[in-house]
């Protein structure tokens, strides 16, 4: 039985007979693009609940940050249970073909990430 | 097969150093903080300003991340290492990939925690981890900005590597 590794366009490997069918189900889902829509929709949630003036600006912008890393926590779980079970690195939360042209870019996330939270928050030093 | 040079034995004596300078200064901070008869900052509103203003932690921050990238791009030329991604070269290991990612997944689950800590505090009125960092300003501007700059430039080293 063919069967692909991972979320987000993985190669199809051999099905291991003692493998949970769970964790088999789990790695045939796009994992990653899950992931994505996950936070997108949280941070709808999140924006939502700001604009009726559920939760305060800094509150809802310290929960939309819990989420993104919650998920992206969640996604690094996966991989490490799906790699303990076998799979290669290489094989698990692979881009998919149609975003390779823009990995290198992505080196420049955890700058922009970093500078934008640092000058972001200091605006809520109150 | 794995071509990575152990790490020489002066840096681990200067980690193992660090290590114990910085477990020495919890101690030193730590006593105090215990002895102390009075309070170290305004326990009711910590003040925003201390001794520098804040944009001087912002920009040393974002400085020190960028310095901390550029020492270890730096390192990796110097020593001729080839950056190798997980699960190639010395970390084919298995047990290594898993230990790695574990790790990442611990670590954002802690600031995931932290974060709705953060979020609960500002909405229940209680002091959130800003006002203790403020506290912490006021009482040792200095020491506070060397603790930023330090923290600032291990992320930037660990964090923002540039693969070649």
């Amino acid at each position: 039985m063919a069967r692909r590794r991972t979320g987000g366009g993985s190669k199809p490997g051999p099905r291991k007979d003692n493998e949970p069918l769970w964790l088999e189900w789990l790695e045939q889902r796009p994992v990653g693009g899950v992931g994505a829509s996950v936070v997108v929709a949280g941070w709808l949630v999140l924006w939502l609940l700001y604009a009726r003036h559920v939760w305060s600006l800094e509150v809802t912008f310290f929960v939309a940050v819990a989420l993104l890393t919650f998920v992206l926590g969640c996604l690094s779980a996966y991989a490490a249970l799906v790699q303990a079970r076998g799979a290669k690195p290489n094989e698990v939360l692979r881009l998919p073909e149609s975003w390779k042209d823009f990995e290198n870019y992505f080196r420049w996330l955890t700058p922009v990430a970093f500078m934008f939270g640092l000058i972001f928050a200091h605006y809520f030093w109150h | 097969m794995d071509d990575e040079p152990l790490p020489q034995s002066w840096v681990v004596w200067a980690l193992g150093g660090v290590a114990v300078g910085f477990v020495a200064l919890l101690v030193i901070a730590g006593l105090a903080l215990l002895q102390s008869h009075h309070p170290v900052c305004n326990t009711n509103f910590p003040a925003r300003r201390g001794d520098y203003p804040t944009y001087v932690y912002v920009f040393a921050a974002i400085a020190m991340f960028a310095l901390g990238s550029l020492t270890s791009s730096v390192g990796i030329r110097r020593n001729r290492r080839s950056q190798k991604m997980l699960g190639e070269g010395p970390w084919t290991n298995p047990a290594a990939v898993v230990n790695v990612n574990l790790a990442v997944a611990i670590f954002l689950f802690l600031v995931t925690i932290l974060m709705l800590i953060e979020a609960w505090t500002l909405g229940h009125g209680v002091w959130p981890i800003t006002y203790y960092v403020r506290c912490s300003m006021n009482a040792g501007a200095f020491i506070t900005l060397i603790g930023v700059a330090s923290y600032a430039f291990l992320i930037g080293r660990w964090m923002w590597v540039f693969k070649e």
